[in-house]
């Protein structure tokens, strides 16, 4: 199994675990669904270190900007 | 020809868009949205993570008898002397092993670039071994070029590219005549004495390469310090 296959691998399973979580808690926003996969996709390139076709990791600056706006929303809508 | 895992990412990553924006717009449902999501990002994934095309054991495998072969012909020569590593004019990297230990000067080894380019070289004086040390794909690999930033391209070669080391640090004096590099964590060491004192160990090896062509000079080892755990490197970009 090389490096790409361990990584989309190991994604998709640990995926699985907050989907089923919140799909179970009956979860409406849709933001904790991308924050924890955010969260994931960040904790899985730090341990497991796969090499990337682009120098600027465009997929985790996606991510970060959507988590990023989940996360101001939510501190606007306390203010 | 495109590479069938490529189809693979751009459908997962098409299909996983549309479901979830069907399901978030239409459906109104947030978990098949939620769902959708996850599958656009596994395709993204499989479209920005490099393929290994032979599995790393196999590298380090091959790299380490690259290095028997370069140790056994350096016991059979009876050379110990540091090498000399230089970018060559074709920009692959060489080491020149010294028959003896007279230091040698940057406008001596320039001289070999004229000279027809044989393993064994002895061009007005400076007599020797030439050799592709362990290293020099990497640093082609590793896009490094000559001016760039030291650290990064040491980065760049010994953790993102070969991933044969966790991090590196690199400190150049004032006049960038000795160059101090930390490695941190090697993946792989040499037991071949001979190689270990010429070319250094592996990683050394492979760093020295990397500040030959960045700094667009012959570098020298003066002196290296092994522990499992770090690399203590000196360098000296030769005048």
């Amino acid at each position: 199994m090389d490096s790409r296959q361990r990584f989309v691998l190991v994604f998709a399973a640990a995926a699985m675990v907050p989907f089923t979580v919140f799909t179970f808690l009956n979860t409406s926003d849709i933001g904790i669904f991308i924050s924890s996969y955010t969260i994931l996709y960040f904790a899985l390139r730090l341990i497991l270190n796969p090499r990337m076709r682009l120098r600027v990791d465009v997929l985790g600056l996606i991510l970060l900007a959507l988590f990023a706006y989940i996360v101001a929303e939510r501190v606007l809508s306390i203010l | 020809m495109v590479e069938r895992n490529t189809v693979v990412g751009v459908d997962f990553l098409l299909v996983g868009g549309m479901v979830s924006a069907l399901g978030y717009i239409l459906a109104q449902s947030v978990p098949i949205a939620a769902f959708g999501f996850s599958v656009a990002v596994i395709g993204a994934l499989i479209l920005l993570i490099v393929p290994e095309s032979v599995p790393q054991d196999a590298y380090r495998g091959m790299l380490s008898d690259a290095i028997r072969n370069v140790e056994i012909i350096l016991e059979e020569s009876g050379l110990r002397e540091r090498a000399y590593f230089m970018q060559m004019g074709d920009g692959e990297v060489r080491a020149l092993v010294p028959l003896s230990g007279t230091t040698l000067t940057s406008a001596e080894i320039s001289e070999l670039e004229k000279s027809p380019r044989r393993f064994v070289v002895n061009q007005e004086g400076v007599m020797g071994l030439l050799i592709i040390p362990p290293g020099n794909q990497i640093v082609r690999l590793a896009k490094v070029e000559k001016g760039a930033d030291l650290e990064e391209s040491l980065r760049a070669a010994l953790v993102d590219t070969s991933d044969l080391a966790s991090s590196v640090l690199s400190i150049e004096d004032g006049e960038s005549k000795t160059i101090r590099v930390q490695i941190s964590k090697p993946k792989i060491t040499s037991e071949s004495p001979y190689f270990n004192d010429c070319l250094g160990t592996p990683v050394s090896t492979i760093a020295s390469s990397v500040a030959a062509v960045t700094k667009g000079q012959p570098v020298r080892i003066v002196d290296e310090r092994f522990d499992p755990a770090l690399v203590r490197l000196t360098l000296e970009v030769v005048q």
